[in-house]
């Protein structure tokens, strides 16, 4: 892990400049699409922690583990749209000190709708991106090619997360 | 700036503003006689038309095999890490070039074709579309010591669904009689415009394979006319610019990050990231973001 994690510094450094404004405006586009279907939407900015929430009393098919009822009658809704970043940025696969691939721009998380009457996903869209650079990608310090992939890879996460919307 | 250098930049000014009309001349701030630039371009030594599948780069993410070399010692573990390491890259290169391999095979259909298109027919093909009367195509740079001499050998790029080609050309630009260190060098890419492919491969390949050609023409010719621009009035690059640009590639979209240096009804010219100078179909939204004055443009058929 240390190995690698000097190996790639100058990356990590110019990884850490690079801008993800994009992906906090989905929830907007999202809210946009419903609205066009006729919905009534309000943006929550509250942000949650999922291991909060009280576990949901069921289990089955399609039900969320969590308990999300709280929301309904915090915020007065139907239903609940959730999208949830884990990572975005560069990853590189290793076997021992060697890496076995080039840097990838990845994005990865989840969008999800739950139906706060019963508790199930109306929609469930894990989110994993991965894009690598076109050409060379070791082209410290700005990292053209990789740079071009990371926000390739932002665009198609945003396409992927809204598309059902549509 | 002297005069000679003042008449060229301001022709320069009008290549950009009419690009696509071929190379066009400007009435000099001295006052001196209209003169158009005489371009030459040089035929590149390959005879034959470099004609590529389009890879696909993305689709592995690599391999994460376990090391596999028991080592009884500090030495034989540091020898095994080192193996390890080297097989490694080797299996890299190796999967690059069995990708592009196997990415060539799109081109199969239109073998008889592209096997006999010379370099030679795609420039003189590619003159027709810019102004024959400054352009002089010629197979050494000895023979054109007057004109601005361009060089370059394009690679023409057949996407893997077949509907859409582009064309790389890593140009350099001489100034007249100067054939030391060139004036302008950069890679340059052109994308084709959106085609009626109808699935077909009679649609490249019928009357041996005259769309392929005149395509591959109209490219290559759209790519040797944004040269001369830049060299003669070099666009100006401004990093705070960047935004990320889609626009269409055949049936596919593509996603560029890049800096819009102009865009008309139906080409936009970017900046990569990397510097180099992409020519796209411009994106539906450019094109309503333009004056109305632009919306009758109609998009030149290819």
């Amino acid at each position: 892990m240390a190995a690698a994690s000097l190996a790639n510094n100058k990356l990590t450094t110019h990884v850490r400049t690079l801008p993800s404004d994009d992906l906090v405006g989905v929830k907007q586009t999202i809210a946009d699409q419903l609205r066009k279907k006729g919905a009534q939407v309000k943006i929550i900015d509250e942000k949650f922690v999922l291991g909060d929430l009280p576990s949901w009393r069921a289990e089955g098919p399609d039900i969320a583990r969590k308990d999300y009822s709280s929301f309904r009658a915090k915020y007065d809704i139907d239903k609940l749209v959730v999208v949830n970043y884990y990572m975005v940025g560069m990853t590189r696969s290793y076997s021992a000190y060697f890496p076995t691939s080039t840097p990838r721009a990845t994005v990865s998380g989840i969008g999800y709708m739950v139906n706060l009457a019963d508790n199930k996903y109306d929609w469930y869209e894990p989110l994993a991106v991965s894009r690598a650079a076109e050409g060379e990608w070791d082209e410290p310090p700005n990292f053209p090619g990789l740079t071009n992939a990371y926000f390739q890879a932002i665009e198609m996460a945003k396409d992927n997360l809204t598309k059902p919307f549509k | 700036m002297t005069s000679r250098k003042r008449r060229i930049h301001a022709a320069g000014i009008l290549c950009t503003a009419l690009a696509g009309s071929g190379f066009a001349a400007a009435d000099p701030a001295d006052g001196s006689a209209r003169s158009a630039p005489l371009i030459a371009l040089q035929v590149p030594a390959n005879a034959m038309v470099n004609y590529r599948g389009a890879p696909n780069l993305n689709t592995g993410v690599g391999s994460t095999a376990a090391m596999l070399y028991p080592a009884p010692n500090a030495a034989a573990a540091l020898a095994a890490l080192l193996t390890h390491g080297i097989m490694n890259s080797i299996g890299q290169r190796k999967e690059a070039e069995r990708a592009q391999t196997e990415a060539d095979k799109v081109l199969e259909p239109f073998a008889s074709a592209i096997n006999f298109h010379s370099n030679d027919q795609l420039y003189r093909d590619a003159s027709s579309h810019l102004n024959a009367a400054n352009l002089k195509v010629v197979a050494s740079s000895d023979l054109a010591a007057e004109r601005w001499l361009v060089t370059g050998e394009p690679v023409v790029w057949m996407a893997q669904d077949k509907s859409a080609l582009y064309l790389d050309l890593p140009v350099q630009v001489f100034s007249p009689g100067g054939r030391g260190d060139p004036v302008y060098g950069n890679g340059i890419r052109v994308v084709s415009e959106p085609l009626a492919f109808d699935g077909k491969d009679a649609f490249w390949s019928d009357n041996d394979g005259a769309r392929l050609k005149s395509v591959s023409a109209r490219l290559f010719a759209e790519a040797v006319q944004i040269a001369v621009d830049a060299a003669m009035t070099p666009y100006p690059e401004d990093t705070s610019m960047h935004r990320t640009v889609r626009f269409p590639q055949g049936k596919a979209e593509r996603i560029e990050r890049s800096q819009v240096i102009r865009a008309n009804c139906e080409r936009t010219l970017l900046r990569t990231l990397r510097g180099g100078l992409l020519s796209v179909p411009t994106p539906r939204e450019f094109a309503e973001a333009l004056p109305k004055s632009h919306s009758s443009c109609q998009r030149a058929p290819m």
